[in-house]
């Protein structure tokens, strides 16, 4: 064993025993020293450069803050939703009753299947969660109704374009309305093709039932998780 | 070595304080979670089983996680047989697959800003360890194979939250954990392989001792950086 070895040896028994003599003159003050500094590089380049946000104004001077605004637009960029257009035509001042105005989208569609309908009872333990949700295509519509027998529900009824989720930034969805209440009626046009439907949570002590009542333009309507909060 | 792992009563003192901690984490994310918790019923289509992937991601998060291989870094540093980086590093892993596996087996959605925001000060206490300075903060520096031990089960946590965001298939669950594991030990090896590296190349070129406390402060800072920046992002995003 070679003299350093030896050394080397003993200096690992010392660090992983008692601890010993302090040789390197750290103390209390120096910690907190670092500390402090770890605080100033985060408020003056962390802050602005991952966050967005630049107390000191230094980020903006450096350019740190176009970090987050840029990976912003990159996420905008990539999203090209169709959206349903179509406005009312202006009212003419002379009519001919043989030539009305066609109306098609968003007003009117033409489906070559049958409407679906289904009425579903769902069961929430207190505390429990759930999503309910119909597979639509962009531009069909769909009524609804759904009711808790006993108490109100938290619900956030949205939609999540599914399949296409790799068009879309991660987990994204939109909300159509969030509500605590014991009834909600009414009814969507899918803005794209996707999930549309009903988070629900009982926030009751006890156990509720929802009835809900769907009929529309849709493949399937299923529950996709249920679990306690 | 010192055999008095798990049988001094002042040692366990770190343990328990990580054991505790988790545990808070755990009831915290039943309450601080709130609504964000449907998030997880936006359920990923994950097509069942996928070792390779897996394998993949967990050795690609070890390899590009700086937290770990920094915690790691400071670990290996006064180690200078392979013995002893084989006890420790065999401690921390089992430390980290205890919780990856019942983190993510149990559901349960910890904060990760809050774990990655320990894992952190994990670092900044490993390098006070090895500045000998722990003394300045706990009066009783408790046995530094519990302290691995322990901090493991934290990075675990760590572990399962970044797993948990990738897939929620139960559809070979297990054997995906698994996976994730067996690439994360991987990860581990080939990191810990080149610091290995460094480090001898670093004892050969003299200086080391000099310079060591300089590394630590660094590794210090460098932590404390990592904890400030979960922090904020817990209450920034």
């Amino acid at each position: 064993m070679s003299e350093k070895d030896k050394k080397a040896h003993t200096m690992t028994k010392n660090n992983n025993h008692s601890p010993q003599s302090n040789s390197n003159g750290l103390n209390l003050k120096k910690i907190i020293g670092i500390f402090l500094l770890a605080i100033m590089i985060t408020v003056i380049f962390v802050l602005p450069a991952e966050y967005g946000v630049d107390p000191s104004g230094i980020g903006s001077k450096l350019g740190l803050l176009e970090l987050t605004e840029d990976s912003d637009k990159e996420a905008n960029q990539i999203i090209e939703v169709t959206l349903i257009e179509g406005s009312f035509p202006v009212i003419p001042e002379v009519f001919d009753s043989w030539e009305p105005d066609v109306l098609g989208a968003p007003f009117s569609k033409t489906n070559n299947t049958a409407y679906n309908s289904n009425e579903l009872i769902i069961k929430l333990e207190s505390g429990e969660q759930v999503e309910y949700k119909a597979l639509m295509q962009q531009g069909d519509a769909i009524v609804y109704s759904w009711v808790v027998d006993k108490g109100i529900v938290y619900t956030d009824f949205h939609a999540d374009p599914a399949g296409n989720a790799n068009l879309y930034p991660d987990d994204y969805f939109i909300r159509y309305r969030e509500s605590e209440t014991a009834t909600s009626s009414g009814s969507i046009v899918a803005p794209f093709s996707g999930n549309h439907g009903w988070y629900w949570l009982n926030i009751e002590e006890h156990t509720i039932e929802i009835t809900l009542k769907v009929a529309g333009f849709y493949s399937e309507i299923k529950e996709l998780g249920r679990s306690f909060q | 070595m010192s055999n008095s792992f798990l049988t001094k009563n002042q040692n366990n003192k770190i343990l328990i304080a990580c054991i505790v901690g988790i545990l808070i984490l755990f009831t915290n994310s039943i309450y601080a979670h709130g609504i964000g918790g449907k998030d997880a019923l936006f359920l990923q289509q994950n097509s069942g089983q996928a070792m390779s992937i897996f394998i993949y991601l967990g050795a690609k998060h070890m390899i590009t996680g700086y937290d770990h291989l920094l915690y790691l870094c400071g670990v290996i540093f006064f180690l200078f047989r392979l013995k002893q980086v084989a006890i420790f590093v065999s401690l921390f892993a089992l430390g980290h697959s205890i919780t990856l596996l019942a983190g993510v087996l149990s559901g349960i959605q910890v904060n990760p800003f809050m774990v990655d925001a320990i894992i952190g000060l994990s670092v900044v206490y490993k390098a006070l360890e090895n500045l000998n300075s722990l003394k300045l903060i706990i009066k009783v520096p408790p046995n530094p194979k519990i302290a691995v031990f322990s901090f493991g089960l934290v990075h675990g946590l760590g572990l399962a939250t970044k797993l948990q965001e990738m897939t929620l298939s139960s559809d070979g669950l297990i054997l995906n954990i698994i996976s994730f594991n067996i690439g994360v030990e991987i990860g581990q090896l080939i990191a810990l392989l080149g610091a290995l590296i460094l480090i001898k190349v670093w004892r050969d070129q003299g200086g080391f001792y000099r310079h060591s406390s300089i590394f630590n402060l660094l590794l210090m800072l460098f932590g404390f950086l990592l904890a400030l920046y979960q922090i904020l992002g817990y209450f920034l995003i």
